[in-house]
């Protein structure tokens, strides 16, 4: 084997074992990460609360599933799911009464997500709620 | 022996000392009537045995708390009458023992203060009641329904009267085709039931909020909900389907031709889910049992038939191309989220049939369907971003292997070179 052909062999198997070892690393520095990705997939952030007025309510969509959080005092928020048990119709708040309404049989749920009347066959699922300044996670734990 | 050994044995010997004085102080009441009918035959010693678990004996009551007799005598003396030994109780005397204390609100309040106590008089306005009174010895009493011994409470899963357990505790006498011969009554209530789509909410979901028999007619009053109650009875969970109906015209016409409300198009014991079928004039519609062709009511349920189509085309249709663009790899969570609204106006606008007011169908139907409409446009948008995706990657796959190719003819063209060097 000639010294030239020798040379450019080298340098294509030093090519493929850098980009070998670049591989290597981003697969460990992404094991390294792996806990802070899956503790984020487990919660909703929202930036700025104070788009929500209080007494007021917002609906959320994370993954496969939908949030409806309610803003009681300036600091209490509640979360729920914004699907109706019987049915899977989207809730409103209505803030005059407390309740989670469904706009499809008027199944009511107060602010403990248990069924109030209607037709709907369980509570809703309730989530955690933790306000960091004017920060705010939803848990779905 | 040490000290610490001394201390535990004279512990147990003083402990032993003070369990059979406490004893002595305070013996252990004789009940005859548990001492034989535990050793009798199978169906003699039955009560005993299911008299082990019954509330009342938590409480402190025995057999003779109902069928009197002498507990503290060993003969057969325990069983005069004179000592107001009452033996098996016929109907009557059951119902006046238990509603003796059953209906007693001092009585009862000693034990359970929130126990109602009204059930005898709900009892007699009862069809059950009213037939034991005219001397039917065969209608249900009390040990019925709560069994004459082993009685639990209401929230015991293993109770006679526990939800999911009050269809079969009916079903006994009226699913029995024998018994219920001389009432001239259907006996297949129990079985149009469990096909239900109560009965299935009931006895495959568990769901304990689902109506048993004695949700639509009562317990202790139990009475068939007439034509014009059967209505009410639905309101309780299906208010606002009642309300809509309510307000239609059909309410008017109801009232007129003698027919019931909710049963008259969803039937009673056998209900089943409701289906879009149900609505329209195709087979199996609701509307044709009374609508005649071309008449204002056919043409007015084809048209909701129509609008509730569209709608669920259009929902079909979105999401068939957002899962395909999912499947592509293309986030489309959002516009997968918007479904829901889809849905939700679908549901809606099925409840608000029972209004027959097309305005407002209409309404809902144009909600949902721009929202549909939106999503479709968003698959489309994705499914064209995945094929800009493929063809981007195909066309890298044909850079790499001519780049790979190049490489090899290189290879080829320096070992060429080096064997002509050497000749």
């Amino acid at each position: 084997m000639t010294e030239k052909r020798r040379n450019f062999l080298e340098i294509l198997a030093k090519g493929f074992i850098s980009l070998w070892g670049v591989g290597i690393i981003w697969i460990l520095f992404s094991y390294i990460k792996t806990p802070k990705r899956k503790f984020e997939e487990n919660l909703i952030k929202i930036d700025d609360v104070s788009s929500i007025p209080i007494t007021g309510s917002s609906i959320y969509h994370y993954k496969d599933k939908s949030i409806i959080l309610i803003r009681k005092e300036e600091k209490e928020f509640l979360a729920f799911s914004a699907i109706c048990t019987h049915l899977k119709c989207i809730l409103n708040y209505q803030k005059e009464r407390e309740v989670l309404v469904c706009p499809c049989h008027a199944g009511v749920f107060d602010m403990n997500g248990n069924v109030v009347s209607g037709p709907p066959p369980k509570s809703l699922q309730r989530y955690r709620v933790d306000i960091r300044g004017n920060r705010l996670y939803v848990y779905f734990d | 022996m040490d000290i610490r050994n001394k201390t535990i044995y004279s512990l147990i010997f003083f402990l032993s000392f003070f369990l059979i004085f406490i004893n002595l102080l305070y013996p252990q009441k004789k009940d005859s009537c548990i001492e034989c009918h535990s050793q009798l035959e199978d169906y003699l010693s039955l009560p005993v045995k299911e008299m082990a678990e019954d509330i009342h004996r938590d409480r402190g009551f025995s057999c003779f708390s109902c069928h009197g007799g002498d507990p503290s005598l060993d003969d057969e003396s325990s069983m005069d009458e004179k000592k107001g030994f009452l033996g098996k109780l016929n109907k009557k005397k059951i119902l006046s023992l238990c509603s003796g204390c059953h209906s007693n609100p001092d009585f009862v309040k000693r034990f359970n203060p929130s126990l109602r106590v009204d059930q005898a008089e709900l009892y007699a306005s009862s069809e059950h009641g009213k037939l034991l009174e005219k001397g039917d010895n065969k209608v249900a009493v009390c040990s019925d329904c709560h069994k004459p011994h082993g009685i639990l409470p209401s929230n015991n899963p293993k109770s006679s009267i526990f939800p999911v357990n009050v269809p079969e505790t009916c079903g006994k006498c009226h699913s029995n085709s024998k018994y219920m011969e001389e009432y001239k009554i259907p006996v297949d209530q129990l079985d149009k039931f469990k096909k239900s789509v109560h009965g299935v909410a009931l006895f495959e979901k568990r769901d304990l909020g689902a109506p048993a028999c004695n949700d639509c007619h009562g317990n202790h009053g139990s009475t068939p909900p007439q034509v014009t109650s059967i209505a009410n009875v639905c309101r309780q969970c299906h208010g606002s389907a009642g309300e809509l109906f309510s307000e239609s015209p059909h309410k008017k016409a109801f009232d007129e031709m003698g027919l019931s409300e909710c049963e008259a198009c969803h039937g009673n014991h056998e209900i089943s889910k409701p289906t879009d079928e149900m609505l329209g004039t195709g087979e199996g519609a609701a509307c044709i049992q009374c609508h005649e062709v071309n008449s204002r009511g056919y043409n007015v349920a084809i048209s909701m038939k129509k609008s509730i189509d569209v709608l669920k085309n259009k929902e079909r249709r979105a999401k068939e191309i957002l899962r395909k663009a999912e499947k592509a790899g293309v986030e489309v969570g959002e516009a997968m989220f918007s479904l829901n609204e889809v849905n939700t106006s679908i549901t809606k606008s099925r409840n608000l049939i029972h209004s027959l007011d097309l305005r407002k169908i209409d309404e809902i139907i144009k909600e949902g369907s721009t929202v549909a409409d939106k999503a479709y446009q968003d698959g489309e948008k994705a499914i064209k971003e995945a094929n800009f995706r493929r063809k981007g990657l195909g066309i890298s796959l044909i850079f790499i292997i001519l780049f790979i190719f190049s490489l090899l003819l290189k290879i080829r063209q320096i070992e060429k070179r080096s064997i002509q060097k050497g000749k």
